[in-house]
């Protein structure tokens, strides 16, 4: 039987090689995915990715099962890592057709094993599509909210309260097929 | 320097906190305010978990060859040195000299825990102010003037992702204040600017590096005017 995603952190946070060598193995498309989806650029999403385990990988004994699932945490690291790269070059590399295609009710199925995918997708088609939208460039990009309204060509204001909606009513949706 | 922030000034921020949209002063007004509400820590733990998971929807890409190994290398290279195996004496003494300290310190936390439970909740709402984003540090430190006034604080957070925050009240000029950091092999990195307007700025900046390896911040604004925070 495979070992949990929680025993391998937990094999991780021990150092033990073996348990980060199967986490890598069963998170890499995932994490390099991500990377991609955010940077841009295959070579630097190698790094980012690269950079994600070894963060995961130090901070392996601060994981919290009680704050989120496996997936969520190191998924939030390598985007996080991701935007600092981003970040520091300046460069807002984001492709609209990515967004889109997130948003699209037919896009990519994720992938075998990932059943969380299908719910969160359902859950972001149930807003209304400028809120999502907002939601997204804010999550997986890092856009702050004026940053947002310029992309956008709308008020600062508007920006704030699309993000604040759309994350407060993704949220109650998520917790609906929680229960 | 700046009044509390209340729940009805933090609660239209935690959507912008929890997808990382919120800009420095935003995020350290909000884990300010919620190092101490209850209603509002949960509020934007809800949020953030809702956020994190919308990150499954990134579409999977098999990385290139070599990938796999090229991560582990990494892994093992991050490893702490293995320690080296002590001799039976060495290890006597050790022994005795760990039991002496644990006795010793049995005997003075049953005093200190008595006269600081206000402290560890305190403690305990800070911890799990920092979880909340992954925080390890939050640090403050004041802001000098060459001649040891104090000008302001420098707010540093170690977390996902880290920041700095530059807060200035009573700078001796206006005009733009060039920020570098100091590590501490004694190397400087420059980190962006801040505008001072009437002696006052609040400025958030992304921090590359570890909070432990930071060991001063200067500012360097108009006609000379040097500002320092050191870390210890």
């Amino acid at each position: 039987m495979a070992v949990t995603d929680e025993g391998l952190v937990a094999g991780m946070a021990a150092g033990d090689s073996q348990a980060a060598a199967a986490f890598v193995r069963r998170y890499q498309a995932r994490v390099f995915g991500l990377a991609l989806t955010i940077v841009g650029v295959p070579a630097t999403a190698e790094e980012v990715a690269q950079e994600a385990f070894l963060r995961a990988w130090r901070y392996a004994g601060g994981y919290d099962p009680r704050r989120g699932a496996v997936a969520s945490w190191l998924l939030t690291i390598t985007r996080n890592a991701a935007i600092d790269v981003v970040r520091v070059s300046h460069e807002r590399p984001y492709e609209p057709d990515t967004l889109l295609g997130l948003l699209d009710p037919q896009a990519e199925r994720p992938l075998e094993g990932w059943p969380d995918a299908d719910r969160v997708r359902t859950a972001l088609h149930g807003l209304p599509h400028e809120q999502a939208v907002a939601v997204v460039l804010a999550t997986f990009y890092g856009l702050t909210a004026r940053e947002i309204a310029e992309r956008e060509d709308i008020p600062l204001g508007t920006a704030k309260t699309r993000i604040r909606l759309g994350l407060i009513r993704l949220r109650d949706q998520l917790e609906v097929t929680d229960d | 320097m700046t009044d509390r922030p209340d729940c009805e000034g933090v609660r239209p921020l935690l959507a912008e906190v929890a997808t990382g949209a919120a800009t420095g002063p935003e995020r350290a007004a909000v884990l300010l305010h919620t190092a101490t509400c209850d209603a509002c820590r949960t509020e934007l733990a809800g949020l953030a978990k809702a956020a994190d998971e919308l990150l499954l929807l990134a579409p999977a890409h098999e990385p290139p060859t070599g990938f796999e190994s090229a991560v582990l290398n990494r892994l093992h290279e991050a490893r702490p040195a293995r320690r080296t195996p002590m001799s039976k004496r060495s290890w006597t003494r050790h022994l005795a000299v760990v039991c002496a300290v644990l006795v010793a310190a049995v005997l003075t936390g049953a005093v200190v825990w008595q006269a600081t439970a206000t402290d560890r909740r305190l403690a305990a709402e800070h911890r799990q102010t920092l979880s909340v984003a992954g925080g390890r540090y939050l640090k403050a430190l004041p802001i000098l003037s060459s001649t040891g006034v104090r000008t302001g604080t420098v707010f540093l957070y170690q977390g996902e992702p880290s920041w700095l925050l530059v807060s200035l009240a009573g700078a001796p000029t206006d005009g733009e204040y060039r920020m570098t950091v100091i590590d501490r092999d004694g190397v400087a990195h420059p980190s962006g600017a801040c505008q001072v307007r009437h002696g006052d700025a609040v400025e958030g900046y992304p921090l590359y590096r570890a909070v432990t390896e930071i060991a001063r911040i200067q500012l360097d604004g108009p006609g000379g005017v040097h500002l320092e925070a050191h870390t210890a």
